[in-house]
């Protein structure tokens, strides 16, 4: 069963001449018509555009210009633009949209020789943490169906634990790598804010979006970091620096790691399963070789507000440009300019992008700049800086992703703010623009939990090499759904 | 003297039209509960969006609210604004406001043409266009 197969394993196989990726790739194309309807994981599939790029990766395989990825297959989240493809962002407003050219990363991965399988579901505008406001209906965790995934990456974190995909892409904003990989037991890492190209991404909160890979085990994700980093000056906040290889330090010991453990991770309204999940991960990776030191982040309570008036203020100005135009959505008959602006708006965006739309202007507006938006951007600080203070007495912290493991659906979409206070744990990485990721490390009340690693700016490969080790010496990452083996 | 201050607060705002002056009773009112809150140690306030405020926001975000969505989206809000009234109790003075994760000046390039014309493409995702223009409702009489 090539599914079953480790990327590496994959690789090595495609290399070697005894599969192709014309194989490989229809073989992920036949799961995906078999249990996708189930799972409502992908938004849409593109079978010939695969197998044209497959065709392509064997001749490279063939002529020896292929690299470690080349061949095999990967799922883009539908945030990413994709030359050709409808975008849509799993939103009304985008349901007609073809993107007229690709995003970096499309065009990093392409390059890489990835055939692209299709695009994933997720909630709208990446606005969530369930999947459930997705436009296409909620995608639904392969551990158990009446769970979410996560979210806003939700589809990509599905389909890679369901078998859907060997490797997938994913944004975060506030989360929405890490607390899907955890929810759904695979790996995921955000990266420094900086590190990957934004251009073509659909933008939600554009100080805090950063892109990054989602797979099985972190050495996939170190190999598909490395691909798809790469100065562009076509986003203006992408730094201009040399990216080191993501993939050198795997092989590290951890002996001498500085593991801060912070009490105000382990406080109140946190699972008790999950706490243990998480404790005995840190056990682990101390027999590893690390030493723990307790760390303190006092302002960790204020990030959640912070971070709800700055990306609500980010997204009300980005998403701006869908005023019924110049592409998506136009309402029928508007009687006049403004009609078609606030009907155009009003019929195309779901309920809670509309709600951190209006929340942000509110919170832009005049009389309330100084008292929510500065008064924001100055606990962003003190964040930002809890963290830094930290990191001089330790070389990552761990903790748990989210307070608790996958919820059910219809669970929390009654109440938006029960919903904002689970990112407890993702949202102050992504306020200070650190690198995070979630690694699985085990089970609680029978669905995936992951440990949350989290690191000074550019110390991806030293969390890569951590996630590493630790998959070493566990078998979390392999672990699959009875019904996807 | 503070009194003196906020008169010419007020008119400053007043002067602006009636959109400025809400904003600036919003700002009294949070300037007062604020103050309630470091005199009386008050845990929460309950901040309540009304009808008049909906509309006001529905004219910002560019976002119809029909009239019987009104009361669900004030209620909605309002618990937002509600978990927005735990930053007001924090003391952050002396602490500059953080735009970015990296404080690095903006990049800069040289004025030349980079894209090439591809407006076909572009429009050919519009909903409406004509002679290459993008076609919307009658704007001039």
């Amino acid at each position: 069963m090539l599914h079953t197969l480790s990327v590496k394993q994959m690789s090595e196989k495609l290399h070697a001449g005894e599969i192709s990726s014309v194989e490989l790739t229809q073989h992920y194309l036949d799961r995906i018509s078999q249990f996708d309807p189930e799972l409502n994981a992908y938004v849409t599939v593109t079978p010939e555009l695969a197998l044209e790029m497959a065709r392509e990766a064997d001749e490279r395989l063939k002529n020896g210009t292929a690299g470690v990825l080349t061949g095999i297959p990967v799922a883009h989240k539908d945030i990413f633009c994709t030359d050709g493809v409808k975008t849509t962002c799993s939103s009304k407003m985008l349901d007609n949209f073809i993107a007229p050219y690709d995003a970096h990363v499309v065009t990093l991965l392409k390059k890489a020789g990835m055939p692209i399988l299709g695009k994933t579901n997720m909630d709208e505008f990446a606005m969530g943490s369930s999947s459930e406001s997705s436009y296409y209906g909620p995608t639904k965790n392969p551990w158990d169906l009446n769970a979410v995934p996560g979210g806003s990456s939700g589809g990509a974190a599905a389909v890679v634990a369901a078998n859907l995909a060997p490797m997938a892409t994913g944004t975060d904003t506030g989360g929405s790598i890490r607390q899907p990989a955890s929810f759904c037991g695979i790996t995921g890492i955000k990266p420094t804010y900086g590190t990957v190209s934004r251009f073509g991404i659909i933008a939600y909160a554009s100080s805090f979006d950063q892109a990054g890979p989602m797979s099985r085990s972190a050495e996939e994700s170190a190999w598909m970091l490395n691909a798809m980093s790469e100065f562009d000056s076509r986003d203006s906040t992408c730094l201009d620096m040399e990216r080191p290889d993501f993939a050198a330090n795997l092989g590290d010991s951890l002996q001498g790691l500085k593991v801060g453990v912070p009490a105000e991770y382990f406080g109140e309204g946190l699972d008790p399963e999950v706490e243990k999940v998480v404790k005995d991960a840190i056990a682990e990776i101390e027999k590893l070789g690390a030493t723990t030191v307790p760390v303190s982040l006092p302002n960790k309570d204020l990030a959640v507000p912070s971070y709800y008036v700055l990306a609500p203020a980010e997204a009300s100005s980005n998403l701006s440009r869908y005023d019924g135009v110049r592409f998506g959505y136009r309402c029928e008959n508007p009687t006049d300019l403004q009609d078609l602006y606030k009907r155009s708006r009003a019929e195309g965006f779901g309920a809670e992008v509309k709600r951190r739309i209006m929340v942000g202007a509110y919170a832009l507006s005049a009389g309330y700049y100084d008292a929510y938006y500065l008064k924001a951007q100055r606990l962003r600080r003190m964040v930002r800086d809890d963290f830094t203070n930290a990191f001089e007495q330790c070389d990552v912290i761990m903790g748990p992703v989210a307070p608790t493991p996958a919820f059910n659906i219809g669970e929390k979409t009654d109440d938006p703010t029960s919903m904002y206070l689970a990112d407890l744990y993702t949202i102050p990485v992504n306020l200070g623009g650190f690198p995070g990721m979630s690694v699985p490390a085990g089970f609680a009340n029978g669905r995936p939990v992951g440990l949350h690693i989290v690191g000074p700016y550019f110390s991806e490969a030293k969390l890569l090499n951590i996630g590493h080790q630790f998959q070493q010496v566990t078998d979390w990452h392999k672990q699959t759904p009875a019904q996807y083996q | 003297m503070k009194a003196v201050l906020w008169y010419f607060i007020a008119l400053f705002f007043a002067r602006r039209g009636p959109a400025y002056f809400r904003g600036f009773l919003r700002l009294l009112s949070v300037k007062v509960v604020s103050r309630a809150i470091s005199n009386f140690q008050i845990g929460s306030v309950e901040v309540s969006i009304g009808k008049s405020e909906v509309e006001y926001i529905s004219r910002l975000a560019m976002i119809d609210v029909a009239d019987d969505e009104v009361e669900q989206v004030s209620a909605k809000l309002s618990k937002v604004l509600d978990l927005f009234a735990q930053m007001e109790a924090v003391n952050t003075d002396g602490v500059e406001p953080m735009a970015h994760p990296h404080e690095v000046a903006q990049r800069l390039r040289a004025d030349e043409i980079t894209e090439t014309d591809q407006h076909e493409k572009l429009q050919s995702v519009a909903p409406a266009t004509a002679q290459d223009m993008y076609l919307v409702p009658q704007v001039i009489e």
